[in-house]
């Protein structure tokens, strides 16, 4: 007889780690600062970084005595700091806070906003920010018991991994489809037989329609969960979750993480938001003007303390992700007690949106297009939805007045070749006659948002 | 088995790991140590007890 694994009693626990996800609030508060003072205490001893940074602001670790305490004094970092250090001194600048013997996996986010960070993980992190995803996982029904199958190839990014430390760490089985085309990943559905399918919305939306067009119905397949991160997904927007669940007759999930932090937020059971995990961070939201805490319930931005990555600690940290969170009276009725962000993440305080699965910051292909001589000021960014369910992004530009017609097609050329050496995406770009917008309007609308609004994050609507 | 026994427990098989940890001389029980102990950590970790934030920090201060 075959060896078991598991005991049915544990399987059927209805939560991954039920004493850690319904602690009361109180008790919650008690360890956070605890925890944030031991990692305090490790960064300022360790990182030269926040050694320096806090020096020069003459704040010390010591200073911190309450969780208000620490929201008010501890400086506020974000990515920039960390990437004008890395920088200056490559690979890592003055941030780590580990011999770099002791790193055992470097991710990179995706470089959207020019240059991409590098992020050194320990073997210890990579463990505790893969168990991150399985609070999600196992809210809706995954089991050790399931198999995964991955369609994506394995890069650099963070979020690929994880979900693969995740699988690994939860003791299911993994079933790799890196290197397959998207009719590959439908072959490999069919004949595999995986439970559960990693995958972008809308990779996944992709992989159904595909299916379609190869004459099968993936609701009819072995998938009995799709579980999802790198865009808005089933515990953002309704309208993705019902399309997930219908093409797949399954249940869809979604985890929200930010690469250099954790996957820090897996989805609440009820799939209309998520839960940050509590193990794993401490966060509190920020009003983006004043840089003070909003009320429960009013939006702003998550402010995020790691306590997975010790490679490169993170110490109040701004995501700028727009969020609505309620750490008491909780909304869900999950019965969870950890931080809930209602709808996940609701938008950008610097305007992000999600192409192809890659973040772009629409500033950042403007000031692309703003570098190319013989473009006018008068240029729009164009994003809509394609029928596979992908958001595109289009560049339609009128050319200098004094640019002759036969220049205009290299012109287009070259904009398209600074924005995929950049950013990494072909984007569509299309030189229009001077005059073609109007000019009448007090400000030039540079974005012009045509994706329906349903699939929409709240605050881009 | 109640909270604080399940914490002793580990606290006393750590305190055996540490020995392993300091005196083995073979590279693969070594790792098979430190991961065990950086297991054990975690379980402390996820039942609210933590003094440091990695077990490494916590060998070198005992």
């Amino acid at each position: 007889m075959a060896v078991k694994f598991w005991h049915k009693d544990l399987l059927e626990k209805d939560y991954w780690n039920e004493p850690a996800e319904t602690m009361p609030r109180e008790k919650l508060d008690e360890l956070h600062l605890k925890k944030l003072k031991s990692v305090l205490r490790y960064a300022y001893e360790h990182s030269r970084f926040y050694r320096q940074k806090w020096d020069e602001v003459g704040f010390h670790p010591e200073d911190v005595k309450t969780l208000e305490g620490f929201k008010k004094n501890v400086p506020i970092t974000d990515k920039a700091d960390f990437l004008r250090y890395q920088e200056e001194f490559p690979p890592y600048g003055l941030t780590l806070a580990v011999e770099e013997d002791f790193i055992s996996h470097q991710s990179k986010t995706s470089g959207s906003t020019g240059t991409p960070l590098h992020i050194p993980f320990t073997l210890y992190d990579t463990e505790k920010y893969g168990e991150s995803w399985i609070y999600g996982f196992w809210a809706i029904g995954i089991r050790p018991t399931d198999r995964f199958y991955f369609a994506f190839g394995f890069g650099a990014y963070a979020g690929f991994w994880s979900a693969y430390w995740a699988a690994r760490r939860l003791g299911a089985t993994v079933i790799p489809g890196g290197g397959a085309d998207t009719e590959g990943h439908v072959k490999n559905i069919l004949s595999q037989k995986p439970t559960v399918l990693i995958a972008t919305p809308s990779y996944a939306l992709r992989i159904a329609e595909q299916a379609k067009e190869m004459g099968h119905d993936l609701s009819e397949s072995s998938i009995r969960f799709t579980y999802h991160a790198g865009e808005p997904g089933p515990c953002s927007i309704d309208a993705i979750r019902e399309r997930l669940d219908r093409e797949y007759g399954a249940v869809s999930g979604e985890l929200l993480g930010v690469a250099e932090l954790d996957a820090i937020a897996p989805g609440c059971p009820h799939r209309r938001g998520v839960h940050m995990n509590e193990m794993n961070t401490f966060s509190w939201t920020m009003a983006p003007q004043s840089g003070e805490e909003v009320r429960e319930g009013e939006i702003g931005e998550n402010v995020i303390t790691t306590f997975v990555n010790t490679a490169q600690p993170l110490i109040n940290y701004t995501t700028h992700d727009l969020v609505q969170a309620y750490n008491h009276d909780i909304p869900c009725g999950c019965g969870r007690s950890w931080r809930y962000l209602d709808g996940a993440v609701l938008g950008r305080s610097d305007y992000m949106v999600t192409v192809r699965g890659t973040n772009v910051y629409p500033s950042s292909v403007e000031n692309l297009v703003r570098r190319v001589d013989g473009v006018s000021q008068y240029f729009q960014l164009i994003l809509s939805r394609n029928d596979s369910g992908l958001d595109e992004m289009k560049i339609l530009m009128e050319p200098e007045k004094t640019l002759q017609i036969e220049r205009w097609d290299s012109l287009g050329a070259e904009v398209q070749e600074v924005i995929k050496d950049n950013i990494g995406l072909r984007m569509d770009v299309e030189v229009v006659e001077p005059g073609t917008f109007p000019r009448t309007e007090l400000k030039f609308k540079r974005i012009l948002d045509k994706r329906p609004q349903e699939v929409r994050r709240r605050l881009e609507r | 088995m109640r909270t604080e026994e399940q914490l002793a427990l580990i606290d006393e098989i750590r305190a055996n790991l540490r020995l392993l940890i300091e005196q083995t001389e073979v590279p693969a029980l070594y790792e098979c140590y430190k991961m065990a102990d950086m297991n054990l950590h975690w379980a402390k970790w996820l039942q609210g007890e933590v003094d440091e934030i990695m077990p490494e920090l916590e060998r070198k201060t005992s």
